[in-house]
């Protein structure tokens, strides 16, 4: 027999794990289909479809390793075998019994899924090549037949994420998007063997149609500009090129910004109730915080950075109606979605849940597809109005409110769980002179850049903010002085390598950093002063380098 | 129709439950390097055996469209099945239904869940037993 061990191991391991992820989804149909069946005509035919979910379940449960799925699932299966073979009963005996097992095979289900490693934002690392936001480095074809323009230009954009292959021909361009698609087309529309313009608008029409095309030129005449609209372009740069646009337009283009994971507290009186919510919002990658009593909302709530609450109405200590007002005194959690979930069905009483100031109120039960987009809408949209409050509008990152309220937060938590922090302050050097001689249009461009780059480079956890005019913040979590140091000098080669444009000029900028690094309690003002002292000794020893000071 | 001289090398394996099959196949394929066809329907399977010519067929009891008992009677009347040794796997595997089944012809029944690390020594000892036994 051929075998080996170790490798199908780890095979079954990554199926197993596969088969978890699944599981909440699975009894989610089979509890709304029991919804189904209790609410509407008891119908034989979605008795059948229920009972052969809960079947399959008895079949794969112990198969992957969880023999209480399996058993809980077939108690399932036999009562709605019993129930299947007779008219609806007219008392509820077995009903209940059901809803009971039901509620078994659950824990089972959230037993099996405590086994799946869990999705951690502290987990993520540096990236100490550029990367794309997606994790995978986004591709980008080249088509100019200069190479010395092209190699040029693919080296800036390496900056930003982007992997980069050069064509210098059309006729190479069309054989290879004959075999692999890139996330966008950038095309300079003179080529030697042939117009630009007609290849694009046949690559978009036959070969690649859904790959973004972008035309870059030397020629600004609006016939030019039309035509390429019309091969369906999304975008038409003039040479020579302003990367910081170009960047911009790309980003857009190939996007998929990965989002910060929505943050949801739910508090239920029943555990079983809160993790099962959990489970479900968790797989649909959110991350959760569960609360059994009510009283305790605001140890729970601390350092939480919560987008949305989820809570039951009636609940022992406090209800729901009661905590959403204490919620919306305090100024910290005015604006935080609260959404009700309860068996109530009583218009008044969810009418009055509105007043009191939730948002929503869902019925129980809920399938977890509803659950989901119910708190996924509520959520993004209190975190787009938070956007706007929190975030600088020229470069997105946090402003300088903001930045000094998540250090004061950040420090805390460092503090709680022992890992060091970074705190660096960066500052473009002699960025007046910059404004004077290229103007603000240039100005803002490098700002812009600069905040491209540390959005791109550090990670989701750490805290980013524009702190002044062309001075940033970013507070690097777990990480020692040494690591940040390294960082950021890294950082600031790439930077001091991107060339800007002002009109028909290319300059460089440079900037400055000063890190205060700390492994112990201090006092947030007490480190941005440090590093505000770190960064002017940098500035005195002549600019465009790092320095570092531990507390 | 001496099995015990013939090698067990290729089985099909029919099951309408996608989960199950990736770990059977995994299980059979890696553990027991077996060569592994895998059908989610009793019609599928009568229209692959005579293309993959299986040694042995793997048939699952509970299946929604063609039941497992009632493919069975499909692939015997068959020509390019009717020999075909065909064990039965259930989730359910009380005696009465075991003994049924054997009585219809299957040379074993296995009872799910099985073990994946185990399966493909399972059916290995299935197929040793019964050749001895004709």
């Amino acid at each position: 027999m051929a075998t080996r061990p170790e490798n199908i191991r780890e095979q079954l391991t990554a199926l197993r794990q596969e088969y978890i992820r699944r599981l909440p989804e699975r009894l989610g149909e089979i509890e709304a289909e029991w919804a189904d069946l209790l609410r509407e005509d008891w119908d034989a035919e979605k008795l059948r479809i229920m009972h052969r979910h809960a079947h399959s379940l008895v079949g794969s449960g112990a198969t992957f390793g969880f023999p209480p799925v399996s058993d809980s699932a077939r108690l399932v299966e036999q009562t709605l075998k019993e129930l299947s073979e007779k008219p609806r009963p007219t008392d509820h005996t077995i009903e209940n019994k059901l809803e009971s097992l039901l509620m078994e095979l659950r824990k089972a289900v959230i037993q099996a899924s405590r086994e799946l490693p869990p999705l951690l934002l502290d987990e993520d690392t540096y990236n100490d090549k550029p990367p794309s936001p997606t994790g995978k480095a986004r591709m980008v074809y080249l088509v100019e037949d200069d190479e010395n323009q092209a190699e040029d230009m693919a080296l800036q954009l390496q900056h930003f994420g982007y992997e980069v292959r050069i064509f210098t021909t059309l006729k190479t361009l069309r054989e290879a998007l004959k075999a692999t698609a890139p996330d966008a087309i950038i095309m300079d529309i003179l080529m030697p063997d042939g117009d630009g313009l007609s290849a694009l608008a046949e690559i978009s029409r036959d070969i690649a149609p859904n790959v973004p095309t972008l035309v870059v030129s030397i020629l600004r005449d609006f016939e030019l500009r039309l035509r390429a609209v019309r091969a369906g372009t999304k975008a038409y740069l003039q040479k020579p090129v302003d990367i910081g646009e170009l960047v911009d337009k790309l980003d857009h283009l190939t996007s998929v910004k990965q989002a910060d994971p929505y943050r949801v507290l739910i508090i239920d009186d029943s555990s079983v109730m809160t993790e099962y919510y959990a489970l479900i919002l968790r797989h649909a990658g959110m991350l959760t915080r569960t609360c059994h009593d009510a009283t305790q909302v605001m140890g729970a709530l601390e350092d939480f950075n919560v987008d949305l609450i989820l809570t039951d109405v009636y609940m022992s200590g406090c209800d729901g109606f009661e905590l959403a007002a204490v919620l919306r005194q305090q100024d910290a959690y005015m604006s935080v979605p609260i959404v009700f979930l309860s068996t109530e069905t009583d218009l008044d009483k969810q009418l009055m849940a509105l007043g009191t100031g939730a948002d929503e109120f869902l019925t129980k039960p809920i399938t977890p597809h509803q659950l989901v987009s119910a708190v996924t809408s509520r959520a993004q949209r209190a975190r787009l109005l938070r956007e706007l409050m929190l975030h600088d509008s020229l470069t997105g990152l946090l402003n300088h409110t903001t930045v000094k309220e998540r250090l004061v937060k950040e420090l805390a938590q460092a503090l709680r769980r022992r890992v060091p922090v970074s705190l660096a302050m960066i500052d473009i050097d002699h960025f007046k002179s910059i404004n004077d001689r290229f103007g603000h249009l240039a100005g803002d461009r490098v700002i812009k850049s600069l905040a491209h780059l540390l959005q791109q480079r550090l990670r989701q956890s750490d805290v980013i903010g524009r702190y002044g005019g062309e001075e940033f913040m970013t507070l690097l979590y777990d990480t020692t002085g040494q690591q940040a140091k390294v960082l950021m000098d890294k950082l600031r080669d790439d930077f001091a390598e991107l060339r800007h444009q002002a009109s028909e000029k290319l300059f460089r900028a440079t900037f400055s950093c000063g890190i205060a690094a700390v492994s112990g309690k201090i006092k947030a003002s007490d480190l941005t002063d440090l590093a505000d002292r770190a960064l002017y000794q940098a500035k005195h020893k002549g600019r465009n380098q790092v320095v570092l000071v531990n507390s | 129709m001496n099995m015990s001289k013939r090698e067990l090398k290729r089985i099909l394996y029919v099951e309408d439950e996608i989960d199950i099959q990736t770990v059977a196949k995994l299980a059979l394929e890696t553990i027991g390097g077996f060569t592994v066809e895998v059908c989610d329907t009793g019609r599928k399977a009568l229209a692959v055996v005579p293309k993959f010519k299986p040694d042995l067929i793997l048939l699952d009891v509970m299946m929604p469209d063609m039941d497992g008992p009632t493919t069975f009677n499909a692939l015997r009347s068959q020509p390019a099945s009717a020999d075909i040794p065909v064990i039965f796997m259930t989730a359910k595997a009380q005696q009465n239904e075991i003994t049924e089944y054997k009585r219809i012809g299957a040379i074993d029944v296995i009872p799910k869940p099985f073990d994946p690390m185990t399966l493909a020594q399972i059916v290995c000892d299935i197929w040793t037993h019964h050749g001895n036994q004709t």
